[in-house]
């Protein structure tokens, strides 16, 4: 029987066992069924161990021996199982006794067992059965172990889960602290691979890690600091070597007093230090310092598996830091938007001063009747009146704000004689102030000694005073003094404006503050003025100060100290070319025009085009056509940047072909080869496609914005922008290129792409070089859309031209070409399968040598990432799409209600409403504008016009139109004239833009409407109870260029209405345009006499019930009854001058109103009468009124005598008495008597004809 | 304004008083005043009325009050001087034939 067991290892050492010593006796004594149970043991392939007897003395076969039992043979042979598996029988003995009593056999799955086999207790997973073992007489005896150890199998599962969840919990847009939340959870979650983990990511100073994650370690654990100092001379962890890149074991064993414990009864002995890399040319940027179980060998696989799990935590840590970075830019850019935005709704109205300003003097010569038509001098005239409107409009938003913004003015201080200096500034308003009727007084006596000033700020600070004193002024003064006090120079403003409330004073300063609510000559500011004073001032050493009292005006002082100590030296210049008020007048306007609204660029700096060899810094060519805007945007980035520039796009391929950029800023519209061009140049050459480009485009609302992105810009920029704003866009652009690399190098890591190999279908492909032979995967082949066989004829070469993208071959020909034994090429590519499908794929391929080195095998894998790359590509377009739209949007929307005056007014001769709607919920805004504006008489213009287009564009030239129909207004220009300039002015700012516009004048004195109207629709008048009627006349809309349009006159009585409208109103889909219009005339009828309020809107709502589909603007106008009210209130004993009194009441409103002398000298005499009578006859208290509506005065003299009506008798010759009634009949066009509450009422009325064009 | 003023001139026959301001009610009182006295009851009295700026319906009534005293006490009553505006109120009331004009 023995003689069998002699066929295995184990049998010849059981041979061997002292067996008298067990309670089984010699083997001969056995019963047959154990020798029959040991037999089928030793010979069974399978790992099995059995137990006989009393004390379950242990036997196994080889496979067992092999797998489990370790070291423990052959000591366990015939020993007791309960010794042999001392360690673990705690877990066995129930199954044994379950078995041993019942005779019942166990089915154990995966259980886990510590066993001690290779020297140390191991972590093992075995899945058995106890089955009984019977004796020859059926009782059981024994037991039989059938084992399968999967180890192996269970810890890679729980690796690849531990894995998996992680990359599962990464993916979406986390936080970096996300990230490390989401590793923390993954390493608690497997403690028994992972005991406990620990993150340190080097702080920003690069001289400090930081603690990011710790898990399965107490926060405050020995092994675990917050911070670790790269530098520590004894650091807790080796932390120098993982950041020099490479791997560190520790031995924990040395430390067992403060090893973190694991879920195990052992503290784990090792930890694996593994460095957190972006890339692997840089250095890594945290560790990851994992816990190793004591009780698995620490192996490759188990390194490997760590090894990963860093490299998946790195990678959501980069995607992290990425997205921050987007975010903080998305963020940046809309904080710089909304600055962008308050700067375009106030500034666009700051235009109106300076153009009032300019316009005078250039109007007043224009209109000097000694210059002659053909005069070159009006020519002259002509042209800097019309630059000079443009040149305010277009630098001025460029370069002040950008100027404001970048803090960084330099000045230069030379000494001056302040008094001549500041006198000539403050003259250039003597024409603008009396065109407004204010006085203008100066008031600067030579002062002791020079003051050191920057003539320019200088400059600045007295016209923005001036102009700030000129706006809130309406009647007055203003008053201008230069004195010395306490060896300062103060410079004080004051006018009788309407003053500062109190509460605003300490923040009048602030840049963009307005003072609400202020009455001012225009409604609108910019709010910078005042905060660049106060800056400009503080430049100087001075101060700025303002004292206010409501309704009296304001004083604004600036001080400065005179001499030079107080400044710094490196800004004196103490040798100028001396400067005093001697320049020539016209010189000092435009140049002091140019300093009040804008500035020029600071000077750029020596030779842009030839960089100082700069060490680290990155390269960036500008390319623009414009010197100016090329040397200014040079001159901003000089500093940070290496810098080269070009003047088209061709010049640009030519600097990019001689050496390399990191980033490239390009105009637009240039000649020979514009942005777009170079862009698609740089594109199509792989060298230089990857060169970042941002777009500088000229205007908001640009097509280009758009279209530029979509060619793939990675950033724009609108013009004017902010240097500030330019400088943070190139940085970011910079910042976000070097991480696109990093995150791209991170994608190509072996370690990630042997990961993504076994979580994504990936098809692998294999060369061999020496026999032209091809193999590949199936997954492969499905990627091609070939069957095996078709692939493998194809054969290398030709495999590649059979289905790699035309575009895309040279490319990958060439890639493979260069490729050197042990390289790896990474590269995607379009391919056309055999079945015609288009996919995009990423391959990478591997070069192998054989022992000498020579190429053989080249290896690699190919992944579809078509879905990935266009759903990448749609969000982004998608996104920029959305933010330049929505950008735009809020631009044009800010614009427009900003241009649009209020919309209540409080008119003396009128009742005015207006109405205006964008046209669908949405969309773009139009160029529909309308506007009221009050001149001098009493009289009041109208605008309505329309800017054909929508968006900014249209916007932006509608706000233009309105500012200088403003300006032109309040030059008091007559209709046709306000229309010619308009028109010049139009086709300067908008090329081949058509705009129609009305506008109208109404004069309550004469009571009637001049108005012209270019291409406009004709506005409608309806007297009270009459229809309404077309104002049908007009000429060619502006911008045309052809044909001039007349001035046109018609009456406009008392109780009259004009309506004025743009095209939404009455143009509708499917109908005739006169229709509409026929449609308004026969509304406005039936509205005869009800009230003004409202009817915009009623009329919308019954010509366009369902809304409007384009923009509507409406300006309905109705002439009030009662025109001018005076009263006068004689009371009793109030002295004896009475009659008098009334009289001189009468000549002084009279006069005011412009009635004529002769008139009013008859209602003087008619007043005196009157109030003769109530005071002979009713006696005081009189009361007198008079009222005036158009070219009619009515008096009244109220008194509280019984209304007796005195009849006009004609007196004899020698009566003394009588003759007053007598003279008011002869006098009076109409008079007559009524009775009142508290006595009686005599009126008389007199009118006169008018005289055409009085009044002004 | 409120305060007429006068200058008189004594030219044989003639007495002249030149008044100036307005002559309206409140002020007519006055004019009378400084006729009654000048005692001018039997002599020609000549009103220079070149400084008067205003004169209304108690003006008028004034004047002729002084015409009817002097009328009544064989005296006479010239008007030189006229301004237009005085002019216009005696023709408007038809009172052209009542006054008699000294040239000046």
């Amino acid at each position: 029987m023995q003689s069998s067991w002699t066929s295995s290892e184990v049998g010849r050492a059981l041979a061997r066992v002292d067996w008298s010593g067990t309670p089984l006796g010699p083997p001969e004594s056995w019963p047959q069924s154990l020798k029959t149970a040991v037999r089928i043991l030793l010979s069974s392939k399978f790992a099995m161990w059995m137990a006989w007897g009393p004390e379950l003395t242990f036997f196994c076969n080889d496979a067992y021996r092999r797998d489990t039992l370790g070291t423990k043979y052959p000591w366990a042979l015939g020993r007791p199982a309960s010794e042999v598996w001392s360690e673990i029988w705690s877990h066995i003995a129930p199954r044994i006794d379950t078995v041993m009593s019942t005779g019942e056999a166990t089915w154990d799955e995966s259980l886990q067992l510590l066993v001690e086999r290779s020297g140390f207790i191991e972590e093992s997973y075995h899945t058995f059965s106890y089955s009984p073992l019977a004796d020859d007489a059926g009782r059981v005896e024994g037991m039989l172990c059938v084992v399968s150890e999967v180890t192996e199998q269970v810890i890679s599962t729980r690796r690849m889960t531990t894995l998996r969840d992680l990359a599962a919990r990464s993916t979406g847009r986390l936080t970096e602290d996300e990230a490390m939340a989401a590793a923390a959870e993954q390493i608690l979650a497997d403690p028994l691979s992972l005991p406990f983990g620990l993150v340190y990511v080097l702080a920003d100073d690069g001289d400090t890690l930081v603690r990011a994650c710790c898990a399965g370690v107490p926060d405050d654990h020995r092994l675990a600091p917050v911070t670790i100092a790269v530098d520590d001379p004894a650091p807790p962890w080796p932390v120098d070597a993982v950041l020099a890149g490479r791997q560190e074991l520790v031995d924990l064993a040395g430390r067992a007093h403060d090893r973190p414990s694991g879920p195990w009864v052992e503290p784990p002995a090792q930890a694996l230090m593994v460095p957190l890399t972006g890339a692997e040319s840089t250095r890594p940027y945290g560790v990851l310092i994992a816990g190793l179980s004591p009780y698995r060998p620490v192996d490759e696989a188990y390194t490997g598996f760590v090894e990963l799990f860093a490299g998946q935590l790195a990678a959501s840590i980069t995607a992290a830091r990425t997205f921050a970075g987007e975010k903080r830019r998305a963020e940046t850019l809309a904080q710089l938007d909304q600055a962008k935005t308050d700067f375009f709704t106030n500034v666009s109205h700051e235009f109106r001063t300076p153009l009032t300003l300019m316009l005078g003097p250039a109007a007043d010569a224009l209109g000097d009747p000694s210059l002659g038509a053909d005069d070159v001098q009006r020519h002259r005239f002509e042209i800097v009146e019309r630059n000079g409107r443009r040149l305010l409009q277009l630098v001025n938003s460029l370069l002040d704000f950008s100027r404001l913004e970048a803090d960084g003015i330099a000045s230069r201080f030379e000494p001056v004689d302040l008094a001549a200096v500041t006198e000539p500034l403050v003259t250039m308003f003597e024409s603008a102030a009396a065109q407004a009727g204010l006085t203008l007084t100066v008031d600067c006596p030579p002062l002791t000694r020079d003051g050191y000033v920057d003539v320019e700020h200088w400059s600045k600070i007295v016209l923005n005073l001036m102009s700030n004193a000129f706006k809130f002024t309406l009647e007055g003064g203003i008053t201008v003094s230069l004195r010395e006090e306490d060896d300062h120079a103060v410079l004080q403003v004051s006018d009788t404006g309407a003053g500062v409330p109190e509460a605003e004073l300490p923040h009048l300063f602030e840049r963009f503050h307005r003072v609400p609510g202020v009455t001012s000559r225009t409604h609108e500011g910019s709010g910078i003025g005042l905060a660049l004073v106060a800056e400009l001032a503080r430049l100087h050493g001075g101060e700025v100060a303002a004292a206010s009292v409501e309704g009296l005006g304001t004083e604004m002082t600036v001080r400065i100290p005179l001499g030079r100590a107080h400044l710094p030296a490196g800004e004196i210049v103490d040798d100028p070319a001396r400067r005093t008020g001697s320049a020539g007048p016209a010189e000092l306007v435009s140049e002091v025009w140019r300093w009040l609204d804008s500035s020029p660029p600071p000077a750029t700096g020596p030779a842009v085009d030839a960089p100082s060899p700069g060490e680290d810094r990155a390269r960036v060519l500008v390319v623009d056509d414009n010197a100016d805007m090329r040397a200014y945007v040079a001159g901003l980035l000089a500093d940070r940047y290496e810098l080269v520039t070009a003047r088209d796009g061709l010049e640009a391929l030519a600097r990019v072909e001689e050496s390399s950029f990191d980033l490239i800023l390009t105009d637009i519209m240039m000649p020979r080869l514009d942005g777009f061009g170079l862009l698609q140049r740089l594109h199509a050459d792989p060298r230089t496609a990857g060169i970042p480009v941002i777009m500088l485009s000229a205007r908001a609302g640009e097509e280009g914005t758009v279209e530029g992105l979509e060619a793939g810009a990675v950033d724009y920029l609108v013009k004017p922008f902010a240097a500030r704003e330019l400088l943070a866009r190139v940085r970011v652009n910079l910042e976000l290129d070097q991480v696109r690399r990093v995150r791209a190098t991170l994608e190509r890591s072996e370690a990630l792409l042997d990961q993504a190999q076994r979580l994504a279908k990936v098809g692998s492909w294999e060369v061999d070089l020496s026999a032209g032979t091809l193999t590949g995967s199936e997954e492969l082949l499905r990627l091609l859309g070939c069957t095996r066989e078709q692939f493998e004829a194809l054969g290398y070469p030709t495999v590649i031209s059979a289905v790699v993208n035309a575009a895309d071959r040279p490319r990958v020909d060439a890639g493979l070409a260069e490729l050197e034994v042990g390289d790896v090429a990474a590269y995607e590519m379009g391919i056309v399968g055999l079945d015609g499908t288009e996919r995009l794929v990423a391959v990478r391929a591997a070069l192998l040598g054989d022992d000498d080195g020579a190429p053989h095998t080249l290896q690699g894998s190919m992944q579809d990432v078509t879905e990935q790359r266009a759903a990448q590509r749609a969000l982004a377009e998608a996104q920029a799409r959305d933010e330049a739209a929505q950008r735009e949007h809020s631009i044009a929307e800010e614009l427009q209600r900003s241009l649009l005056p209020a919309e209540t007014f409080d008119l003396e001769h009128l009742d005015v409403a207006t109405y205006y709607r964008a046209g669908v919920e949405g969309t773009y805004v139009g160029g529909d504008w309308y506007d009221i504006i009050e001149l001098a008489g009493g009289r009041t213009a109208f605008v309505i016009g329309d800017v054909m287009g929508r968006g900014v564009r249209a916007a932006s030239v509608m706000g233009q139109l309105r500012s200088a129909v403003r300006a032109f207004a309040t030059l008091d220009l007559a209709p046709d004239d306000v229309m010619r300039h308009l028109d010049v002015l139009v086709q300067d700012l908008a090329g081949d833009q058509i705009v129609t516009c009305v506008y109208a004048v109404f004069d309550p004195v004469d009571e009637t409407l001049r108005y012209a109207n270019a291409g406009h629709l004709p506005p409608l008048v309806a007297d009270p109870g009459g229809p309404a009627r077309q104002l049908t006349a007009g000429g060619p809309p502006l911008g045309a260029g052809y044909g001039t349009v007349p001035t046109e006159e018609v009456p406009l009585a008392t109780g009259a209405t004009v309506v004025f409208y743009t095209d939404g109103l009455v143009e509708h889909r499917g109908r005739d345009i006169d229709d509409g219009i026929h449609a308004l005339e026969r509304d406005i009828d039936e509205r005869d006499g009800s009230p003004v309020v409202g009817m915009p809107e009623g009329i919308v709502d019954s010509l366009l019930p369902e809304g409007p589909d384009d923009d509507v603007a409406i300006l309905v106008a109705r002439v009030t009854s009662v025109v001018d009210v005076a009263d006068l209130s004689m009371e009793r004993d109030s002295g004896r001058p009475t009659v008098a009194e009334a009289r001189q009441f009468v000549t002084d409103r009279l006069t005011d109103w412009q009635v004529p002398e002769a008139v009013t000298r008859d209602l003087t005499l008619i007043t005196s009468e009157l109030v003769t009578n109530a005071l002979v006859h009713g006696g005081p208290p009189v009361e007198l009124r008079l009222e005036r509506q158009g070219t009619r005065v009515v008096v009244e003299v109220k008194d509280d005598a019984p209304g007796s009506l005195p009849s006009s008798r004609r007196p004899s010759d020698d009566d003394e008495h009588g003759r007053g009634l007598q003279i008011v009949e002869a006098l009076s066009d109409e008079w007559g008597i009524r009775g009142t509450d508290r006595g009686k009422c005599v009126w008389s009325v007199r009118q006169w004809a008018s005289v055409p064009g009085g009044g002004s | 304004m409120t305060e007429l003023s006068f200058a008189t001139d004594h030219q044989g026959e003639r007495t002249i008083l030149a008044v100036g301001g307005e002559i309206d009610l409140q002020t007519a009182g006055a004019l009378r005043a400084q006729v009654d006295e000048l005692d001018v009851a039997h002599r020609t009295l000549v009103l220079d009325l070149g400084e008067v700026t205003f004169l209304d319906s108690s003006g008028l009534g004034a004047l002729l009050g002084i015409k009817k005293q002097q009328d009544r006490s064989g005296g006479r009553l010239l008007l030189t001087r006229v301004p237009d505006s005085v002019g216009r109120i005696i023709s408007i009331t038809k009172m052209d034939q009542v006054f008699e004009r000294a040239e000046a």
